[in-house]
């Protein structure tokens, strides 16, 4: 196990090494220097020709990406802003614990929204009441997030005064970005939660439970929920991975310094290196929840474990001989 | 079971939460509060809703708006000048120029001291006027001679100049002085992050994200006519959340751009706060090509825009209230440069007959209009277009972020556009980005005689009876040449709450960022 | 003999009643019409194409025609939205905005699944080493998050039409890859591709008559699920200042434009918001529904 964890994190590495690639050759073939953009619009060009020296930006291509991969190994350092001075690291680790607690706490509360609902939907399949919490996820999924911040902003922050407007001096001003951010994800939540509960419904080994005579309270929660968790895992940690990124309309709204936040004035800046640095830790987050979610997946399924623990060929043949139900 | 269970959790959660909400305070009210001192011996505390954070505590560096009103309060200038034209000596008590051409200066330095006890130097003068060559605005300083300029006693700086120039003392006005044994201990970090303060106030707490807090400074040589012991900064980049906390009492006062929140507070829609005007002798204007673009090439062509759109209506509609029609195609009327030459009226017959004279029929001349997304920008190139499309004029309007239309403009790119010229009080300040020697040509003229002669007159050091001669003849030249439009004389705008007094005594006449040493008693 | 054969054909002729055949589209078209939410959104649609095609002609005014003197009404007979705060009509506003958004929509989706079906054909039949490289690069785009990349590829490319086009569809062509890859993998295992193979019919005569027409079916549906994701993003990235930038009306900037108005006059907030809202939602719905229509282990 503890291999198949080490060798999953020596993999990252490539994907992350990618992921600089990808984003520093877009940042490269940018028509506009982000020197000239520093020096203003009265500088000469010998001046805008000194700050590209001083930024290491007339260098070549491979060699400016070399530079910066060296600088990550040796210094541990993800280079300085061009506009602030200050290294890209510390603005993005002042930045990250307030886009963590919001994204976390955002995936729990759409969690315990979506599952439940998706968990009424599938029991009560064709009813109105599915039809009904169906419809209800896919609207609250379809508002535009721009939309709902104002519009939440408007309501709860300037009319009522229940929440602040913006900022985080408090943990009351959370509540409103949380709100924001979990609501999006409720829809897709929900429908997975829905399909792959229907999908463990229609089993055998379910129809066989209720010929046993079974309550119906211990076949839903025994035997399927538990068959028809490795969607749903799947769908949770994708959406973690997508809020613990910030969600820059939300933090810009809202005025929380967090990462979409620094991702949106970097890129509107051209502080080109900020936003590959914010990149690459994104980046690096969303894999690492992939990452955790197939860990759960093995925790949550033997099937999966044994895979893992005994590699491929092995894994298979367990799968055979252990069969269907896991419960 | 497990649904019911989460549903009843779910439940309470958010009964939890909402109890925690309404038990907080906050101002039941839409109206804005006055301001929370109670007065007397209890401190005084401003506060400030700005737009964009500090990046850094070093002036060198820094390029955001809430930057620059925090390195104003916290770093002394030798003099601030102010939007009334005054000068209000600060670190300096006074100047003269020692020689009749003007290249070299004496500065006197009044006797006062760092904010840890620590006198302020004529070396600390001299060392920050070498750091700015540095940063991006090295060119305040470029006339400065290093190696002949000195420091003749601890109060005393005698600067020697390359060129006289008449805006020299403004440009200083903008620098703020750092401590040379501040740099020596801990570079360029150590006056980024933990600066040593020559202004009224000092930084008494600064965090990403957090209200900054400034503390006055005692030893400040003004310290006690100061209104304000404590000032709380709030950066907020989005102008509508920006407005909904001023709206709420949040702040005393707001940093506002939006024209639609200008007019709630001079509508009284919000009750207890108005808007607060600082004049900043700036100009926006159209601008033509006339030296990369052929397009404008005949001036007829030229007229018939000048003539065919309604400026006044545009400026009037869009801008509304407080802002002023600009009547000269260089100058604001507050400067003594000024003349005024009027408005290109409205004709649209006239423009129609000046388009036939160039040999365009209807539709068959266009060309692209380019400008950032900023102000009345957009509005102001839609209704161009509108009007101009009556003409028979194509207008092509083409908006972009700000940091990609600067670098277009500095590359030639860009057929017209909005541009504003700087803030100053000297002319040759006002127009100098139009020089032959800059590098955007957007702004520049195409007749070789008007560019000379601004050349001329940007450099002349004679008196001001001559200056004002040379600028009246070149003012008469632009209007004649019809490339430069003038639109209107941009103000700064603040909301402020009903019980501060004006205040445009605070405020810079060339950025328009706010002065807190001078707000004083 | 010949007697015999003959009233044996009259009376097969008379009694035995004939089945009648229906198409697999017909099939497939009845069971999506069975799915009423899915009708509403298909009309929805057909309404959102019809205006945008023919928002010239039946549009009440000119989108772009300014009347400041009647700027920031609120919807009445004469403007059914409204006006902005340049006196132009919203609701035609909001038909040309339908028709740059579809547009736009179209667009990058039709450039991410042209790609994506090439790549990810390659890579699903091919397999081995070639699948393999193709896998990781696609991780590699996939783990950045999606609108961070949209934001940067659109940040290089610059504003406008075109630009945004391809701006969003480069950043959706990993995830519909991996979606053709894996429904190619499961097709490849059938029986008879096996049996085309063991026929000696060549691979890209495979690809072309039996891969492609059998991944259709998830492909459509992905297409129409992306088409509402896609003009959630441009409305997005519209609203940051990237994207589409105003005069052009598009959705996204005039909710941005209007949010400063948002608390003394709602209409341009609120309409455009409403259009992104149904568009979303329609294109989701017909997505749903053309699932449930196309599977066809569905058993309903």
């Amino acid at each position: 196990m503890l291999r198949y964890i080490l060798k999953r994190l020596l993999m990252m590495i490539p994907v992350l090494v990618g992921v600089v690639v990808v984003v520093f050759t877009i940042n490269y073939f940018t028509s506009i220097s982000p020197a000239a953009v520093i020096c203003g619009s009265m500088a000469t060009d010998e001046q805008i020709a000194a700050k590209e020296q001083e930024l290491g930006l007339d260098k070549p291509y491979l060699v400016q990406i070399g530079t910066y991969f060296f600088n990550i190994i040796t210094k541990g350092t993800l280079g300085d802003s061009y506009i602030y001075k200050t290294p890209v690291l510390d603005m993005i680790a002042s930045r990250l614990p307030n886009t963590i607690r919001i994204g976390l706490c955002a995936s729990v509360l759409s969690a315990m929204i979506g599952i439940p609902l998706g968990i009424l939907a599938a029991v009560k399949q064709n009813s109105s009441l599915d039809y009904a919490s169906t419809f209800l996820a896919i609207l609250t999924g379809a508002i535009p997030s721009f939309c709902l911040c104002l519009l939440l902003q408007l309501l709860f922050a300037m009319k009522l005064h229940w929440f602040p407007i913006s900022g985080v001096k408090t943990w009351q001003s959370y509540i409103l970005p949380i709100v924001s951010v979990a609501l999006m994800p409720v829809a897709m939540t929900m429908r997975m939660t829905r399909s792959a509960m229907l999908e463990a419904i229609r089993q055998d080994y379910v129809r066989t439970a209720r010929a046993k005579g079974l309550p119906e309270k211990t076949v839903i929660w025994n035997h399927t929920l538990k068959n028809a968790l490795i969607p749903i895992i799947t769908v949770i940690g994708m959406n973690i991975g997508i809020s613990l990124t910030g969600s820059i309309i939300v933090e810009t709204i809202f005025n929380i310094p967090g990462l979409g936040f620094l991702m949106n004035s970097s890129i509107s800046q051209k502080d080109f290196i900020t936003t590959q640095g914010c990149v690459l830790v994104a980046a690096f987050i969303m894999t690492f929840m992939t990452l955790l979610t197939d860990l759960v997946y093995a925790v949550v399924d033997p099937r999966i474990k044994s895979q893992y623990t005994k590699g491929k060929k092995a894994g298979k043949k367990s799968k055979l001989i252990k069969g269907g139900d896991a419960a | 079971m497990k649904l019911k269970k989460s549903l009843a959790l779910l439940l309470a959660c958010v009964m939890a939460m909402a109890l925690a909400a309404c038990s907080s305070d906050s101002s039941g009210s839409n109206a804005v509060s006055g301001d929370s001192a109670t007065g007397g011996e209890e401190s005084k505390t401003l506060r400030i809703g700005m737009d964009t954070e500090p990046t850094s505590m070093n002036p060198v560096l820094s390029t955001s708006g809430g930057g620059a009103v925090v390195n104003n309060a916290i770093y002394g200038c030798l003099w601030d000048i102010t939007c009334d034209g005054a000068y209000n000596y600060n670190l300096a008590e006074s100047y003269e120029y020692t020689t009749e051409d003007n290249t070299e200066m004496v500065i006197h330095l009044r006797d006062t001291s760092w904010d840890d006890g620590t006198p302020v130097t004529a070396d600390d003068v001299l060392f920050s006027f070498q750091y700015y060559i540095n940063g991006a605005n090295a060119y305040h300083v470029m006339n400065i001679d290093f190696d002949k300029s000195y420091a003749k006693d601890d109060q005393t700086v005698v600067l020697e100049l390359t060129q006289a120039s008449s805006t020299f003392t403004e440009d200083l006005a903008l620098l703020q002085i750092i401590s040379k044994d501040l740099y020596d201990e801990g570079g360029d970090d150590a006056v980024g992050l933990t600066p040593k303060c020559s202004g009224a106030y000092t930084l008494a707490q600064w965090s990403t994200g957090e209200t900054i807090v400034l503390e006055k400074n005692t030893n400040w040589w003004n310290a006690d006519q100061l209104t304000y012991d404590r000032i709380e900064i709030s950066c907020v980049t989005e102008e509508t959340t920006r407005m909904l906390e001023f709206e709420s009492g949040e702040y005393d006062i707001v940093y506002l751009t939006g024209k639609d929140n200008i007019e709630k507070l001079n509508n009284g829609e919000v009750s207890g706060a108005h808007v607060q005007y600082g004049d900043i002798q700036c100009i926006t204007y159209v601008s033509l090509n006339t030296i990369d673009f052929d397009t404008f090439q005949d001036i007829n062509v030229r007229k018939a825009i000048a003539y065919g759109v309604d400026w006044q209506t545009i400026v009037e509609s869009i801008c509304g209230d407080g802002y002023a029609m600009a009547t000269s195609p260089l100058f604001p009327a507050a400067n003594w440069a000024y003349k005024d030459e009027g408005v290109y009226e409205y004709n649209l017959d006239q423009a129609k007959q000046y388009l036939a004279d160039a040999g365009y029929g209807e539709g068959e001349f266009s060309f692209t209009m380019r400008i950032a997304d900023e102000d009345f920008n957009a509005e102001i190139a839609e209704a161009m277009q509108a009007c101009l499309a009556e003409v028979g004029i194509n207008m092509e309007v083409s908006v972009g972020d700000s940091a990609t239309v600067k670098e277009e403009n500095r590359s030639n790119t860009i057929q017209c556009g909005i541009s504003k010229n700087m803030g100053a009080n000297d002319p040759a300040g006002v127009i100098n980005a139009r020089m032959s020697s800059a590098k955007p040509n957007l702004t520049k003229f195409g007749d070789e005689t008007i560019q000379n002669l601004l050349d001329e007159a940007c450099t002349s050091t004679a008196d001001q009876a001559t200056r004002t001669e040379l600028f009246y003849e070149l003012q008469d030249k632009a209007w004649d040449y019809c490339s430069t439009f003038p639109l209107y004389e941009s103000k700064v705008t603040f909301g402020a709450v009903d019980s501060l007094a004006d205040f445009s005594n605070a405020i810079d006449a060339s950025s328009g960022y706010l002065h807190l040493n001078d707000l004083v008693e | 003999m010949t007697q015999v054969s003959t009233r044996k054909i009259s009376v097969q002729s008379e009694f035995v009643p004939q089945k009648k055949r229906q198409s697999q589209f017909q099939l497939k078209a009845h069971r999506f019409a069975r799915n009423k939410a899915a009708v509403i959104a298909l009309c929805f649609i057909v309404l959102l194409v019809f205006c945008a095609i023919f928002a010239d002609y039946i549009s009440p005014y000119d989108y772009a025609a300014q009347d400041l003197a009647n700027k920031l009404q609120f919807p009445s007979w004469r403007h059914p939205f409204g006006t902005d705060n340049f006196g132009r009509d919203i609701l035609s506003r909001i038909m040309r905005g339908g028709r740059i958004s579809l547009l736009v929509s179209a667009c990058a989706v039709s450039i991410s699944a042209v790609a994506a079906v090439i790549i990810g054909s390659i890579a699903g039949f091919y397999g081995g080493t070639v699948d393999n490289v193709i896998m990781r690069v696609t991780d590699i785009f996939m783990s950045i998050p999606g609108m961070l990349f949209a934001m940067t590829v659109s940040a290089a490319l610059g504003t406008g039409i075109m630009k945004t086009a391809i701006a969003l569809g480069v950043c959706s062509i990993a995830p519909l890859v991996r979606q053709i890859r894996s429904s190619i993998l499961l097709l490849k295992d059938q029986e008879f591709i096996e049996a085309s193979k063991a026929f000696g019919v060549s691979n890209a005569k495979i690809i072309m008559k039996h891969i492609i027409p059998n991944t259709l079916a998830p492909l459509i549906v992905q297409i129409s699920l992306r088409l509402g994701d896609t003009i959630m993003a441009i409305s997005g990235l519209s609203f940051l200042g990237l994207g589409i930038q105003p005069p052009t009306p598009e959705w996204g900037n005039m909710v941005s434009a209007g949010k400063e108005y948002l608390t003394t006059f709602w209409p341009m907030v609120l309409f455009p918001g409403l259009s992104i809202m149904l568009s979303m939602l329609s294109f989701n719905l017909l997505g749903d529904g053309l699932r449930d229509a196309l599977d066809p282990r569905m058993k309903r």
